[in-house]
């Protein structure tokens, strides 16, 4: 029995260790970074588009409704009592819808350049569920999705240590040296991976249950949809064989992606096809904001010092331009 | 290329002999306490990640509980986490287009359009917006689909300042394979992807300046009901033509 309890105490001790590496090693902030910096842009670019139609859209009346919301907010649609709340509910002034979205718009501006890093992260997040939860259901999609995902997580972690005003700022004051690991970046950036997971999943799950998935035929009816045509490749239809690997390779990814994009010899395997996935996407189908925004996920997977190796010199010509000498040798 | 931070900047992992010295984990960071207190929310948030798309009509009516529980849900729902993410599943779908016509009071046509129309509506980003406003028409909810299509159409006279509007919810299906790539042997023609029987006209509806009105006004009183409408929508059967 003591054998049995040691081996038992062992275990679990093992079980702990991993899960501390895990979750909470410390890790440099460069790819949390990167990741607000795009994430940023995204957002700032996601809700300028709304500025075209904002009272149309967010107003009491419109395209969406407030009293036709309340009802698909599902207030007893399912049997259950919905938690969704968006602070355009109670918006009925333009005024104050225009002064609300104007602050979203500086704070994902903000967010983006890296000032206030961590308060406008917070903001950004609140903003964007706002938003999205206003439009949902009615005019949502997969962007507002990963919008939310991204925003959320980047205020948990020290997204504005590097390729920030923020970082300018305090060079500015002579803090030169290297940025701190974090372990709260790890948790970010640990987070991130496990969303981005399920959304793979359960996207390759969720194409199981069709049938073109598994005769082939999705790519077709993906490139031949006329509202989604970007850029006409029914020429594709010429390939049939390549529609079906094409088919078959997307379930397959988006399966073995959580399991795959784990291992270090197999990631960027799996990175490459997310890149080329939804580049194809972004660019034959239209989705280009959605397909840039999971690229931007997925960068959660590139380790900080590869990050770097990218980043960093761009970020030193800024700190150069701007701060001159007192830039250092640092990022 | 490595994880955020397991191998390229975590700390080296520790020696056997700093096994049971360093089992609480990084001596850098957080306390144990805190380690275990934000574990648990962490486990918490994950399982929420994962139950929330699996809760679909096939699931398990214990899946379908747990995340119909006000407990999942007070915490899922105002996070933007209660949905699946079924990006183009089961199947790539069917496109929708919503067709309208606004008259002024004279009967005179106003301005009459299709949306979306990439050629009407930028950018891209826009364009799917309103792609979205056809396509969720169809999406789940006891009659909501004609509710959704007044909506439509009050907007429509609001936005051209009109006193009347019709507005028609179209399919647009895809070209089967085997259409679209004809026959050489038998001498079939391809079908082009905008081949005019591929479209059908699903259902129409009609609302009035009147009927604006009275939508603001229960807006403004606070009323939970949309107005009634003037006439049970037109439903158009299957084989309807394109218009």
């Amino acid at each position: 029995m003591t054998g049995l309890r040691l081996a038992l105490a062992e275990y679990w001790g093992d079980v702990w260790e991993a899960w501390n590496e895990f979750w909470f090693a410390p890790t440099a902030p460069a790819a949390l970074s990167a990741i607000r910096v795009f994430a940023g842009a995204m957002l700032f670019y996601t809700h300028l588009v709304w500025s075209f139609d904002l009272s149309a859209f967010f107003g009491p009346n419109g395209w969406l409704p407030l009293d036709l919301y309340a009802r698909e907010r599902g207030y007893d649609l399912e049997g259950g009592h919905s938690y969704m709340w968006s602070l355009f509910q109670h918006i009925q002034s333009p005024t104050l819808l225009w002064t609300i979205h104007i602050v979203a718009l500086v704070c994902f501006f903000l967010l983006t350049i890296g000032l206030f890093s961590r308060t406008t992260a917070v903001l950004s997040a609140f903003f964007a569920i706002m938003y999205a939860t206003r439009v949902t259901p009615g005019a949502y999609f997969g962007l507002d999705k990963v919008n939310c995902m991204l925003a959320m997580y980047l205020m948990l972690g020290p997204c504005g240590a590097r390729y920030s005003v923020d970082r300018l700022l305090n060079m500015r004051r002579g803090a030169t040296g290297e940025v701190p690991t974090s372990t709260w970046a790890n948790v970010a950036i640990r987070l991130i991976q496990l969303h981005m997971c399920a959304f793979y999943l359960f996207a390759g799950l969720g194409k199981l249950e069709g049938q073109t998935w598994w005769d082939g035929y999705a790519i077709w009816r993906s490139i031949a949809s006329s509202e989604y045509q970007s850029i006409d490749v029914t020429w594709l239809g010429h390939y049939p064989h390549l529609m079906n690997l094409l088919a078959h390779g997307t379930v397959l990814f988006e399966l073995f992606y959580p399991f795959l994009i784990w291992p270090r010899f197999t990631r960027p395997w799996m990175l490459a096809t997310a890149v080329g996935m939804h580049l194809f996407i972004a660019s034959c189908m239209g989705m280009i904001t959605f397909g840039l925004a999971m690229l931007i996920g997925n960068l959660a997977f590139v380790k900080p010092a590869t990050v770097r190796k990218v980043m960093d010199p761009l970020a030193r010509r800024f700190a150069l331009l701007l701060l001159g000498d007192r830039a250092g040798q640092s990022d | 290329m490595s994880t955020g931070g397991k191998k390229g900047d975590a700390p080296p992992r520790k020696q056997q002999p700093q096994k049971q010295q360093s089992s609480a984990g990084p001596s850098q960071g957080p306390s144990r306490t805190v380690r275990i207190l934000v574990s648990v929310l962490l486990l918490l948030h994950v399982s929420a990640l994962y139950l929330y798309p699996l809760a679909n009509s096939r699931t398990s009516f214990t899946v379908r509980n747990i995340v119909q529980s006000p407990w999942l849900r007070w915490y899922g729902d105002p996070l933007y986490l209660n949905h699946g993410h079924g990006f183009f599943g089961p199947d790539p779908p069917d496109g929708f287009l919503v067709d309208y016509v606004v008259y002024d009071d004279q009967g005179k046509e106003v301005s009459k359009g299709t949306f979306p129309d990439p050629k009407e509506i930028w950018p891209r980003l826009r364009y799917h917006r309103f792609k979205m406003l056809a396509d969720q028409l169809e999406s789940p909810g006891r009659g909501m689909k004609e509710d959704r299509l007044r909506a439509y159409a009050r907007q429509l006279i609001r936005e051209h300042d009109g006193e009347n509007a019709v507005v028609t919810e179209r399919l647009h299906t895809i070209v089967p394979y085997e259409d679209w790539i004809g026959d050489e042997a038998s001498g079939r023609k391809g079908k082009p992807l905008d081949d005019p029987s591929l479209y059908q006209t699903l259902t129409r509806v009609t609302q009035s300046r009147a009927d604006v009105d009275a939508a603001d006004a229960a807006l403004e009183s606070g009323a939970e009901s949309v107005p009634a409408p003037i006439g049970p929508p037109e439903q158009i059967g299957p084989g309807g033509p394109l218009q």
